[in-house]
């Protein structure tokens, strides 16, 4: 019995890898990392994860499981030194016709927030990503990034207001936050 | 001065703060990566050794009968891959070692004949052909109209190269593409999976070629959705009688729509309704076409 509640507290890969990699694989494009390589991440974020898992301490997987998320993607695009085109790149191009489809709209739409998204410094970025985006609790990010309770508060505080403002000034101005600009 | 943790909270973004910013993040919220993505994924972590499955396996009974069925199909397009799965299986105390794809095996782990039995693969050949959509190439159908009438020229340009990439991988898919060098062996010898589906047996010369292309096509789906586009044309054109024309039909859906052109999307997806009326795709074709 008690190893039944071990395995329950405790998954599997195979088990973390059907219920979270869908929501890694959305947070690493939160986190900048463009969909064609999502794929590769995702799989190193799995091999971390085999390795890891026994090291487990137990508190919160879903805050685990991000943390090594997080780093993949850091890593990433550090070594990468991603530009923002290559980021834009991740979803389709901007379009333009009258008879876009609701779908393509919300490309748009995901898209304009990734751009937007860049203009963040990391940290708050990964703050942001993880509580609005993926809708860890506070508690669960601050797990995650490694840092206190409070710095990830004001993170999220003051990356949602950056954000905020980007979207209304695109709304003033009309811009379409450097969408069109892509390719 | 700040609250304590113990009182620390912080509520999600409302709609009402920021509408635009809002909405932009249920829409982000929505770049899933499909089930065929998860399925070759899960096969490249098999190839490395790790104990993973493709979600066809464990999550069927979670899913809508279309998403089990483009399950399946992802795993029978990336057919080397999931072989991948067997070997390890039968390798299991060698964790994170690469395995060879090249040797055989004497079962397959995914889709199993029963599976491809219940969500129903492919009816036949035949029902793909008596649903029209089969005899595209020596008869226009108005599903493709869309498709060849609005840009010819893509296709004419994008075919050789997508002909080329049925050969060599785009680079961004290698990480995907690894075991494909031995694809042809090892969907002969050990992942018939729609080839029992489909009824055509033990005729494994021409089926690998069919699962290919959809396979490359799968792929380029993802950074490429012109080449897609290509390689579906392809397939139309070289299987106009091939056991897998819904999912060819999806792919070219699909890549139509990254494409942004939703006039061709609305034609094709309407003419796919009219063809497949029990199609398992159907809901994730008008979801397409929205």
């Amino acid at each position: 019995m008690e190893a039944a509640i071990q395995s329950a507290a405790v998954p599997s890969l195979a088990q973390i890898f059907e219920q979270y990699t869908p929501f890694l694989w959305r947070a690493l494009i939160g986190l900048g990392v463009p969909a064609a390589d999502a794929p590769d991440l995702c799989q190193e974020i799995m091999i971390t994860v085999h390795r890891r898992l026994a090291t487990f301490d137990g508190a919160s997987l879903r805050a685990w499981l991000y943390g090594i998320c997080v780093r993949v993607a850091s890593d990433y695009r550090r070594s990468a030194r991603v530009r923002r085109e290559v980021v834009t790149d991740s979803l389709p191009e901007a379009f333009d016709s009258a008879d876009l489809a609701e779908s393509l709209d919300r490309d748009r739409s995901a898209r304009r927030l990734l751009v937007a998204l860049e203009a963040l410094d990391e940290a708050k970025r990964v703050a942001f990503v993880l509580f609005e985006l993926e809708e860890l609790t506070l508690a669960e990010v601050s797990e995650a990034v490694g840092a206190p309770l409070q710095t990830v508060y004001s993170r999220i505080k003051t990356a949602r207001e950056q954000m905020r403002r980007a979207f209304a000034v695109d709304a003033e101005s009309g811009s379409k936050g450097g969408i069109s600009e892509a390719g | 001065m700040k609250p304590d943790d113990g009182q620390l909270d912080l509520e999600r973004l409302k709609w009402v703060e920021a509408p635009e910013l809002h909405r932009a993040l249920g829409a982000l919220r929505q770049q899933l990566p499909d089930a065929t993505q998860l399925a070759a994924l899960a096969a490249t972590l098999s190839v490395s050794g790790l104990p993973v499955q493709p979600p066809s396996a464990a999550t069927t009974k979670q899913l809508s009968s279309a998403t089990r069925l483009k399950l399946l199909i992802g795993a029978g397009v990336v057919g080397p891959l999931t072989l991948a799965l067997v070997l390890w299986r039968a390798e299991a105390a060698r964790p994170l070692a690469p395995v060879s794809v090249a040797s055989s095996a004497s079962q397959r782990a995914l889709p199993s004949p029963s599976a491809d039995a219940q969500f129903g693969v492919r009816p036949t050949p035949q029902a793909a052909r008596k649903a029209g959509v089969g005899g595209l190439a020596s008869d226009p159908d108005p599903a493709i109209a869309p498709l060849a009438s609005s840009s010819p020229s893509e296709l004419e340009a994008d075919t050789p190269r997508a002909q080329h990439g049925s050969a060599q991988a785009p680079p961004s898919a290698a990480g995907t593409d690894a075991p494909k060098p031995s694809g042809a062996r090892v969907r002969a010898s050990g992942a018939p999976g729609a080839d029992s589906a489909s009824g055509l047996g033990p005729g494994v010369v021409a089926r690998p070629t069919e699962l290919a292309l959809l396979r490359d096509a799968r792929i380029a789906l993802r950074t490429n959705p012109s080449e897609a586009l290509a390689l579906a044309e392809q397939h139309r054109t070289s299987f106009a009688q091939g056991a897998m024309v819904q999912e060819r039909e999806l792919i070219a859906i699909s890549a139509l729509a990254r494409l942004g052109r939703h006039t061709a999307v609305l034609a094709r997806a309407a003419q796919f309704e009219r063809d497949f009326p029990g199609s398992p795709y159907r809901k994730q074709i008008s979801l397409l076409a929205q």
